[in-house]
Order: C-alpha cells, then structure tokens, then sequence
C-alpha cells in the first residue's frame, strides 16, 4: 500500500520533527521575531510556528515549534532551558523547551501502511453499553482536565502576585536605602555616631 | 436527414390515449382512461412508472392509479409515490432498508396533490414488486423477483411517519389489492404485444437517458425512430461519443451495450419473458441508471447512487455485459463495499481513502482561522473527541467520509502542554447545519468505535475567543514612574532574552517559577496515569466481549 514516495515523505516529516524543539510557557505577546532572535544564538532558526489555540481557555501560555537546522541545534536548545532559566520578553518566568513530537503537528503526513478501522455498534450490540460508559469516562476525563488546568492556572497567578509583592518589598527597600543616601541623612547618622562614610 | 428526423421524432411523441374508462360521476366532462401510449410505451393504469420533475436530485418512482382527462383537455395522471429509503432516512430508525426496497407511501393525505401531467415528467416504466405476507396479495415468483427493479412490503404513513407492514383497505381512495401484485392475466402476454415493446424501448431508452443533461427538444431531436431495431441507437451512441464528453460518452457505450445484450436474449429465448412488463424493465433500468450517471461530475452523492447500481447489474446481468461495462462497474465496486460495510454493522471496517481524495485546488481557500469562524457561526463545526491521537487530518476526513457518508474538512487540534495526550480531537466542518446536527445526534445515540476500542464522541464546536492576548502570568513589572533607570533596562530584557544568573532576584523567582512547573507536570502525569487505568479497565471489558463473539 505503502509507496515509496509516500515514505520518503514520512521519512522526510520525522527527520523535522527531530530538529524542531517545542516551547511552551511563552507569553502571549511574544511574536515571531522575537522568538527568532532568542534562539538564534543557539544554531539557526528555520521556522517558527505558534501553535493555535482552538478550544482551550483563552489565558494559557502559548506554546511553539521552532524547526532548527539540524539534530544537534535542537538538543542544545532543549539542554539550555532545562540547565539554564531562560527568559524570553519577561521575567522571571522561564521558558521550557522540548523535543517535539509527531502529534503535535498539524500538517504530518499519514503514516505510512497505516490503516484505520471503525465500526458503528447499534444498541442490541454487546459492546454498546461499555462503548458508552467509555464515552462517558471521555467526558469525565475532559472534566477532570479542565478542572486540574483551572488549578494550576489559579497557581500561577497566586505565585506571581506573591512574586510581585516581594518584588514591590525589595524595590522599596531599595528605594529607602537610596534616599537615604541621597538626601544625606546616612551623612548626619554618620557624623552623630563618628562613623566613616563614602 | 435532419429533416425526416424531426418529422419522425414529432409522431414518437405523440400522446394517445387508449381505452376509455368512463366518466367522472361529480363532473361528466372528465373523462378516465385505463391506459395511454406515450413515446410509443403503453402505460396501464396501476403500472409502476419513474417520473423526473424538474428540480428534483433524482427520479421518483409511483403507481399510476387514475388517468383521466379534464375539460380543458389537460391530461393528468393521479400517483402514489413509493418511497427511497433516502428519502425517509429520518424516521428509518432500526430498519434497515436493502438498497432495492421502497416503501409505499400512506395514510392521510396521499395522493392528494399528487397529480402529474405525463408529458412532461414521465420516464419510463418501472417493475416494483410487492413481497407483503398480506393474504391479499398474489405471491410473486422467484422469476418475478428476480427481474424486479424495485420492492416493497411495507408502507411509509407519510403524516404520521410510521412504517409499517400493514397495509389499509384503501390507499389515497384506491383499494390496496390494485397496489399488490397483478393477478396473472394471459392477455397481457400475447407475443405481439412483447415484440412490438422490445423494439419501441430500444429506441426510446436512448431518449430517456439524456432527459437529465439535454432538454427535452433536444433530446427530441436525438432521438431516432423506433421501428429501426439496434443499428440506429449505435449510431445514436457514437454521434452522442463524439458530442460529448468522455463520462458521458461511456455511459451512452454502456447503455448501447446493454441494449444490445438483452434483445439478442429476448430474441433468442422468448420462453424466459414471461410477462408484459419484464422486457420492459431491462431498458427502464438501464435508462434509470443513466440519469444519475450523467449528473455524476457534477453530483457527488449521485455517484454513490449509481455504484449500487453498477453492483448490482454485475450479478445480474453478467454474462451479457461486454468487457467496457464490467469493468467500469468493477472499478467502483471497493469503494462501494467500503461504504456498504460502514453500514451493516458486519465488523470493522477498514477506512480507505474517499474517492475524491484529490480535491480540486482550483479555488484559493480562505485561511482555515476564517472557515473556522464561519462554521462556528454557521453551526458546521463539530468537535471530534477520543480519536487516536495519532491520526492525521486526512484521516480524519476519511473516518467521517466512511461513517457518515459526508464530505467534510478536518484538522487535528495539535498536541500541546494542555491537551490530553490520550486523546486525539478534531475539529471538522460539514457542509451544512442539518448534517454537523445529524452526526452529531448519531454519535450520541449510536456508538462509532474505532479499532481500538475508542468509541467516538461528538459535540458542537466551540472556538476560543480571539483577540487580546490573554493576560500572561509570571512576567513581572516595576510601577514605571517610580524609576526609570530600571524600566530602561527592563526594556532591554524584554526585546532580548537572557538566562537568569545566580545571585539575583530574577533567579530566585525563576527558581520558584521552575518548581511550579514541576510540580504540575507532576499532578498532570499522576491524573493521565489514573486516567488511562480507568480507561483500560473499560477497553478491557470490551475486548473480552470481542473475543467472546468469535470463539
């Protein structure tokens, strides 16, 4: 069944999801260019390729294929992020890289050789009632899914604010140390207590 | 030449009435009839005829139960229609129709806006034969079956949408014996009558196969006169080869064929025809056959129309078709087996590549973001759930071709961090609202199971709302006024990317930003895991029953 052309194809189609890195926790403003340039110290970037989002919640983090040049270029990417915390257009939250798989694309080829089998059970067929109970896990899987992607959101968020006041209790930290030099009231302290002060 | 033509043609078409019947008892004026010739084919009353009005996708097929004429000199013909299986699709429900059984159509309001004018849809004759158990009904032979085009036994009340295998006393006032099958009348059978039809329908199927494409004057004009035997439709066939495009052409070569097939046979055994209408039969349902098979570059769904009825000539009729119509019939056969399979519940079905795998590129299409939104909107768009993952989009439109029988779009969604990777969905865009409903309704009221045991579900498809990226959390920012030596540098690290280095806030957060994801990573993997458990135990219980059926 299979023809050769179509294995070549396939071949050709593994060969780039070896060299292509997935990258999620990507903010949504980040467009391609920058996503180009943040990798482009690693090897050459060929293609990049923001994966839509259909029918999940709207504020999850946005996800991407880069296609590199080759094998080792990928490896380096996915062997960076997961050494390093690599931020691409913000802090502190670093991104994750990688490799990618063959589902995850939506122009792959067929398999070749494979075939697909279906049926349609009618209600008198034994495996009628356990096809629906399945169908019916289906929808509590989905469920539990959502439910577990709306925690983990309300984590993220919860992990950001605190991040952002300690970040806002540092700064103004900073802020008082500064003025306290600047307004020359470490001087004063300094004289009061003899105290050398540069 | 063309000149005689037209003249003949013109006295072909002549409409005659033939015996007379008696007179309305309400008005005195109209006059019924018991038959009337039409293009040289005899039509009785309680005769079974195809009939093509404009507008319609295919032909119909009614018992002629009056003929009459009105004072206007209007000729009209009351009918009862049967029904196709397709056409009653809705309120099938469990039966399972063959692909040749018809349904009488009954109850209240039959037949009564159901008069035609022959001239203008009348096809050609039809043999129906009735199979009911009914006591009133004459048992048909074996033989009568076997040369039937069509059967029924059970009526389809068309205002209370039932079927039944009743039957009522009267059927649109007409009593029900006269919709059973004839009693056996020696007249009909006399030998003079049989020749003088075989060559008449020789003639006229020619003319009756183009009523689809040519209109009527033309088809007229093409027509040759009847009386001439064979040779003139063979020229017939090879003016219409040369005028016309290669589909075509090859039907009009079968037909000829065909034709040429069962008169050598009607010729040389004359004890096999028995009855008036069975001769007749052969060519009508050669011309029947034709009609959709002109359309059938046009009209994919007529395609599949004229599969099961290449099949089921094979059988038939297969010493007598030349090499030319075996093998276009051949061809087809796959792909209808495919579709016949999806259908009967037999076993699992291997999905092959639809038939028009190859669609036309001619037409640039919108991006598929806008088709998406527009059958969002249109209500096409349905939501595939349990697939196997690894499917493809093709494939997908493969499933659906097979299991619903409608030409359709598909896209995986793309795995990602937040789709389940043990099931695969898609997004599919049917043709129309009624079709996305109709899968959808039989997904839940049926079960489409895959080979691995994933019965697949189906639900309205709705889009995540686009526009404003959604807020992002875990990218921190200063209040701006408050310093704008770090916002500059801030700005820096938004257009570059960097790695956080120890010793710094950035890496702390980044740290703890890190172990987030872990952790959910963790939970995501624990939930997949007691997921897929759950699952197994399922698709366990269903593959027992599996083996259980064939040990």
């Amino acid at each position: 069944m299979a023809s050769p052309s179509t294995q070549t194809d396939y071949a050709a189609f593994e060969e780039k999801v070896k060299r292509t890195v997935y990258l999620d926790n990507l903010s949504p403003h980040i467009t391609e260019p920058v996503m180009r340039s943040a990798l482009n110290q690693f090897g050459n970037v060929k293609s990049v390729h923001f994966i839509p989002n259909y029918i999940e919640p709207r504020n999850i983090p946005q996800c991407a294929l880069v296609e590199m040049e080759d094998l080792m270029q990928a490896e380096a990417v996915v062997s960076m992020t997961s050494h390093h915390y690599f931020m691409v257009s913000g802090m502190p939250r670093p991104v994750r890289a990688r490799p990618a798989e063959v589902t995850m694309f939506d122009d792959r080829p067929k398999m070749p050789g494979r075939t697909i089998q279906c049926q349609w059970l009618d209600e008198n067929d034994p495996d009628f009632k356990v096809a629906q109970k399945i169908k019916g896990l289906t929808k509590l899987n989905a469920a539990q899914s959502a439910f577990l992607l709306k925690q983990q959101l309300q984590e993220e968020e919860s992990l950001a604010k605190y991040q952002q006041d300690i970040l806002n209790a540092n700064y103004k930290k900073h802020e008082v140390i500064d003025n306290i030099m600047v307004d020359g009231t470490a001087r004063r302290l300094a004289d009061r207590y003899n105290l050398s002060c540069d | 030449m063309s000149h005689l033509q037209v003249k003949k043609v013109e006295d072909n078409m002549k409409f005659k009435w033939g015996r007379k019947k008696g007179v309305s008892q309400t008005d005195e004026r109209i006059q019924f009839y018991e038959s009337f010739t039409y293009e040289d084919v005899e039509y009785f009353v309680y005769d079974c005829a195809y009939i093509y009005c404009k507008g319609d996708t295919e032909t119909s097929i009614c018992k002629l139960v009056k003929m009459f004429e009105t004072p206007t000199h209007v000729k009209r013909v009351k009918v009862v229609r049967f029904r196709r299986p397709i056409e009653i699709r809705e309120i099938l429900g469990n039966h399972n129709p063959q692909w040749n059984e018809l349904f009488l159509a009954s109850g209240q309001g039959v037949g009564r806006q159901d008069y035609i004018s022959p001239v203008e849809v009348i096809v050609g004759k039809c043999n129906v034969v009735c199979t009911s158990k009914d006591e009133r009904n004459p048992h048909a032979s074996k033989t009568e079956l076997k040369w039937a085009d069509y059967f029924f036994y059970r009526t389809v009340d068309v205002e209370k949408c039932v079927i039944s295998e009743k039957f009522n006393d009267e059927i649109a006032g007409i009593k029900v014996e006269y919709f059973f099958n004839k009693r056996k009348d020696p007249k009909l059978i006399s030998p003079s009558n049989l020749k003088r039809n075989i060559k008449m329908e020789a003639g006229r199927s020619v003319l009756s196969s183009k009523i689809g494409l040519v209109e009527k004057g033309g088809s007229a004009v093409n027509a040759d006169k009847s009386g001439n035997g064979v040779s003139p439709v063979l020229l017939e066939s090879k003016r219409a080869m040369t005028s016309m495009g290669e589909n075509r052409c090859m039907s009009n070569e079968n037909s000829t064929l065909r034709l040429k097939a069962t008169i050598n046979k009607d010729g040389t055994e004359p004890g096999q025809i028995s009855f008036r209408q069975d001769q007749d039969k052969a060519k009508v349902r050669s011309s029947d056959s034709l009609l959709p098979m002109n359309e059938s570059d046009t009209r994919p769904d007529k395609r599949r129309k004229l599969l099961l009825d290449g099949q089921k000539k094979v059988p038939k009729k297969g010493e007598d078709i030349d090499g030319k119509a075996g093998n276009a019939s051949d061809k087809m056969v796959p792909e209808l087996a495919g579709n016949r399979g999806a259908k009967t519940h037999a076993q699992f079905l291997e999905v092959t590549r639809r038939p028009d795998a190859d669609r036309s590129t001619w037409f640039k299409k919108l991006p598929w973001d806008q088709r998406l939104q527009t059958a969002e909107e249109m209500g096409t768009l349905v939501l595939l759930d349990n697939l196997d993952p690894s499917y493809t989009s093709l494939e997908v439109e493969d499933l659906v071709w097979h299991a619903f029988n409608r030409r359709v779009e598909a896209k995986m969604i793309q795995q990602g961090t937040f789709s389940h990777p043990h099931y695969g969905k898609a997004l599919v865009i049917f043709k129309s609202k009624d079709a996305a409903e109709a899968a959808i309704s039989k997904l839940q009221s049926e079960c489409l199971i895959l080979e691995d045991g994933r019965p697949v579900a189906g639900c309205k498809g709705t889009l995540t709302q686009q526009g404003e990226p959604a807020k992002f959390f875990g990218h921190l920012v200063l209040d701006v006024h408050k310093c704008q030596r770090q916002c500059d540098e801030k700005r820096k690290a938004v257009s570059t990317s960097h790695s956080a280095q120890p010793n710094t806030i950035e890496y702390d957060f980044a740290m703890e930003w890190r172990c987030l994801q872990e952790w959910t990573d963790i939970c995501w993997r624990l939930l997949f895991e007691a997921q897929a458990k759950e699952m197994q135990e399922l698709r366990s219980q269903l593959k027992s029953t599996e083996i259980n059926e064939l040990t």
